[in-house]
């Protein structure tokens, strides 16, 4: 079924899919009209769960360890500070291996106080074991939300959907929705290995000494090796369902191009377009729009860079006196690998400030015209 | 006890780190020093219905939108609740363990709403066939009509028995149609003798006698209070002073009484005193009341006497009539002595005693009296002890044996609850009767829940303003989610009502769910008293025994 809906919108439809059975999320926004749209269709009854409303997103995070813990399929949405306030509890649930979904909607770290979007409210969560994707469009979010349910329950790793706030998040666009039952038979209800049961008592996570925490760690970082197998076969089987599927890193326009400008969510829509009409003039752009920050695309990434092309890597999101994340990364995969490749690394549109295709005609000619010399910010001020 | 379990390999150990032993060997119960015990008291609103009435249980059942369920509980232990939900005095609701939280349950108003919802929406289920056993129940008052339909719905042959021309007795002839119209009263003594033969216009003693009930295996006698008792003052036999229960009687069977313009006097504190003012004072009269003592010792309800005072009718207080007289223009000279209030008497009441030299005249077309009424036993050769327990020695030995009474012959405060209540003991003596047995009333041992049996954290204070329009809104008249929203509001005093805290709260687990209730598993229960103490309720209790 065809319908016009928002990025928010696009997610409770997921969840509803998904017949998630405990939600608990506390408002923030740009997050907010996603667990008011839940809270609503909990309490009518179209969704056969649990809304927990609670005081805090601490709290929030914390009611889903449990409830998972139970083995139930769990979600959460959140924004910036809400994400941080849950930050200790995240290493809980990825350590203790709870496939827990949760939305992040993209806005800046405050302060100064804002509401409007960046990336680092996510990027900042990198470390926490929680696989990380970025969202383009709606349509991407429904899929994403859906399929993550099943990543997350193969790979007992929790994951999180990102997508800006405000470009992304209120924006409607047209959306494919599936049937229920090809949903019902494409996610089946969550079969957990270890779930607390009354009738079979266990401790959970409890006091580990050093002689075996170090193995407990090494397992889960295994699973993250493992994860994009499981991440693959997951959307493969989507494909099939729907005739939809998503790639690690998609590419656009690269084959012949001499500059490839590396991003990833709302940014890669402006990208895209300007591309197209750069294209127009006879000029060879391209562009990789990067789905995945956990785990990170190493393999996919080397495949795409090649030698003689020029590459940029734009970055929404800051980790001060180091500049973006996804260029960290990127540079961190090339000097791994010894790939000779120096990239161009652009720091734009923090705080919700448009990212224009004039912007990125401009960091285009910039990738051609000079060496890559450190952090550009683009469009700051003199 | 410890115990390591060594892991050989990565792939040896799980994902997660979770406990490969089990610890129920440690039967944690040899820690008890104290025990939870299930023990459910007995909630105030129950204690003090009497009619028996199992108030939380169907409040419960209205919570959880079981209408028919709750009327059918109902049922169990009074037939009327459209008559009782209007003209009972609800002591349920005057004990209501939530009044000092916010605001009582409007038990009464649910009641109410449950009769209204009976007449409308409840097809009773059949009745079974009458067997051989055969009772006749004179009396088709409230405690008649309570004994029949007991006896009823348990397959007796039942024969009802009144001198009236309706069935109802005193709330279809007493009971004036402003506090319970007869359209409304009608349905429900339909429902109620389903299956009965009503036998009318047939008064004990005169149109039958003790011959006629030799058929019948048991009678039950419920004919009530109706001889209105004497004032012993001179002039009280003069034409123009009445019976104020007569007066109801005649106003109530349709008889055109025009008191237009009239001086209407009434005499008596009590209900039915409150009543023939009201209705004197709506047929027009100018109405003054006269009681012996203060509106503190009247014997009415407290919501009649709220009533009678927002009416224009004069009330006199700590005045006796001593003489009336007739003058000679048809009018009644009444001489009042003025009282003071001396000592406690057996009532427990301040006695009104004589002011010396305070007489007072005060001119009447009409006089009611309403001191009080008295059980007729006249049918009865000897018997009938006015006061005091009803004397069976004294009644003819062929009746005697398979004689139970109730209702207002008996010593009980004369209320439509009491007779209701005493109606249904009837009929189970009766049926136990019947098969050999013999009831005797059991004596009170009930422990009622007070308001410090019940846990306030876990209930929230309603906000008045918005109750009161939403159950007060509609004159009176409420919907089923109303009602089911006032039902939710019952704490549950001292009954479990399955809100599953000590399951929940239970550290160890040691709280089973079962089919019957919650049960405590012994072996592993430490004796914290968590169960007890978080039980919004007050059925849980810590029993030191261990």
């Amino acid at each position: 079924m065809k319908k016009v809906v928002s990025g928010n919108e696009a997610t409770s439809l997921a969840v509803k899919l998904s017949r998630a059975q405990v939600i608990s999320a506390y408002p923030i926004t740009p997050q907010t009209t996603i667990s008011e749209k839940l809270s609503e269709i909990c309490g009518s009854g179209e969704l056969d769960a649990r809304f927990v409303k609670v005081e805090s997103e601490h709290s929030a995070m914390a009611t889903l360890i449990g409830a998972s813990s139970t083995g139930v399929r769990t979600f959460t949405a959140t924004s910036a500070q809400g994400l941080a306030l849950m930050h200790e509890l995240l290493f809980w649930a990825s350590g203790a291996r709870l496939p827990i979904v949760m939305v992040d909607v993209n806005r800046a770290m405050a302060a100064p106080w804002t509401i409007w979007c960046d990336q680092t409210d996510s990027v900042a969560q990198r470390d926490t074991g929680w696989m990380q994707f970025y969202c383009w469009s709606n349509q991407e979010i429904l899929d994403s939300v859906i399929c993550s349910f099943k990543i997350a329950e193969k790979s007992s790793i929790p994951c999180m959907i990102c997508y800006d706030g405000f470009f992304i998040s209120h924006t409607n666009e047209p959306i494919d929705i599936p049937e229920q039952k090809q949903i019902d038979k494409f996610l089946p209800p969550r079969k957990a290995e270890y779930f607390l049961d009354i009738d079979n008592p266990q401790t959970f996570s409890g006091g580990t000494l050093p002689n075996y925490f170090m193995e407990i760690r090494y397992k889960l970082h295994d699973a993250f090796e493992k994860a994009q197998g499981v991440i693959n076969d997951v959307y493969d089987g989507y494909n099939k369902l729907t005739g939809r599927s998503y790639e690690p890193i998609e590419p656009y326009y690269i084959d012949d191009a001499d500059r490839v400008l590396i991003t990833s969510g709302s940014a890669a829509s402006t990208v895209f377009h300007t591309v197209n009409k750069m294209r127009k003039s006879g000029e060879k752009v391209g562009m990789l729009r990067i789905r995945q920050l956990r785990p990170f695309p190493e393999k996919e990434l080397l495949y795409y860079i090649k030698p003689n092309i020029k590459y940029g890597a734009l970055d929404r999101n800051l980790s001060p006196g180091t500049g973006g994340v996804f260029s960290q990364e990127i540079r961190s995969v090339l000097n791994r690998n010894g790939n000779g490749n120096r990239i161009h690394e652009f720091i734009a549109g923090l705080g919700g400030r448009d990212i224009t295709t004039n912007n990125i005609e401009e960091i285009f000619k910039r990738i051609g015209n000079v060496e890559p010399d450190g952090i550009n910010w683009v469009g700051l001020l003199k | 006890m410890s115990k390591f379990i060594v892991f050989k390999s990565l792939d040896d150990m799980p994902d997660i780190a979770v406990s490969k032993a089990r610890m129920d060997w440690n039967k944690t119960g040899s820690w008890r020093s104290s025990t939870p015990r299930r023990e459910d008291k007995t909630p105030p609103c129950n204690f003090n219905c009497p009619a028996g009435e199992d108030i939380r249980g169907y409040l419960d059942l209205l919570k959880h939108g079981k209408i028919k369920e709750a009327f059918e509980l109902i049922l169990q232990t009074n037939p009327m609740p459209l008559v009782c939900g209007r003209v009972c005095y609800h002591p349920c609701q005057s004990q209501c363990n939530r009044e000092n939280f916010d605001a009582a349950i409007d038990i009464r108003l649910m009641e109410k709403f449950m009769g209204e919802w009976g007449l409308e929406d409840y097809t009773p289920p059949g009745l079974p066939s009458p067997g051989s056993k055969k009772a006749a129940v004179i009396g088709a008052g409230p405690s008649g009509l309570s004994a029949a339909y007991y006896l009823r719905r348990e397959g007796v042959n039942v024969t009802l028995f009144d001198e009236n021309e309706h069935p109802g007795g005193i709330l279809y002839y007493g009971i004036p149609s402003y506090r319970l119209p007869n359209d409304l009263l009608k349905p429900e003594l339909d429902r109620i003798l389903q299956g009965i033969a009503f036998r009318s216009r047939k008064r004990f003693g005169r149109d039958f006698g003790i011959g006629e009930l030799e058929k019948y295996d048991a009678v039950f006698l419920g004919t009530g209070a109706h001889k209105s008792k004497v004032m012993r003052i001179n002039g009280e036999d003069l034409p123009g002073v009445k019976s104020g229960l007569d007066f109801l009687k005649k106003v109530n069977s349709g008889e055109k009484v025009f008191l237009d313009g009239k001086d209407v006097i009434v005499i008596g504190g009590g209900n039915t005193a409150c009543d023939v003012a009201r209705t004197a004072y709506r047929l027009g009269g100018n109405v003054s009341m006269m009681y012996r003592r203060t509106v503190a010792e009247m014997p009415a309800f407290a919501e009649e006497i709220e009533q009678l005072k927002s009416e224009p009718i004069k009330l006199e207080f700590l005045v006796a009539p001593s003489r009336i007289e007739k003058t000679g223009d048809g009018k009644l000279k009444n001489l009042y002595i003025r009282m003071k209030l001396g000592e406690p008497d057996e009532s427990g009441r301040s006695r009104p005693v004589p002011v010396p030299g305070s007489e007072f005249e005060v001119m009447a077309d009409i006089v009611f009296t309403a001191i009080g009424e008295d059980p007729d036993l006249s049918f009865f050769d000897s018997a009938g002890k006015s006061s005091g327990d009803f004397d069976f020695a004294s009644v003819d030995k062929r009746l005697r044996d398979k004689l139970f009474v109730g209702g207002d012959i008996l010593p009980n405060p004369r209320t439509v609850p009491h007779a209701v209540g005493s109606g249904r003991l009837a009929a189970e003596k009766i049926l136990a009767f019947f098969d050999g047995e013999k009831i005797e009333q059991p004596k009170s041992i009930a422990v009622v829940a007070g308001p410090d049996d019940i846990n306030l954290r876990y209930f929230v204070k309603v906000n008045l303003d918005k109750r009161r329009k939403n159950l007060y809104g509609g004159d009176g008249v409420i919907g089923e989610a109303q009602a089911i929203e006032e039902a939710n509001r019952c704490f549950s005093c001292g009954v479990c009502y399955s809100c599953n805290n000590c399951y929940n709260f239970c550290p160890d687990m040691a709280v089973i769910k079962s089919s019957n209730g919650y049960q405590i598993n012994l072996d592993y229960c430490k004796g914290c008293g968590i169960c007890a103490n978080e039980c919004p309720c007050g059925s849980l209790r810590m029993d030191e025994a261990g």
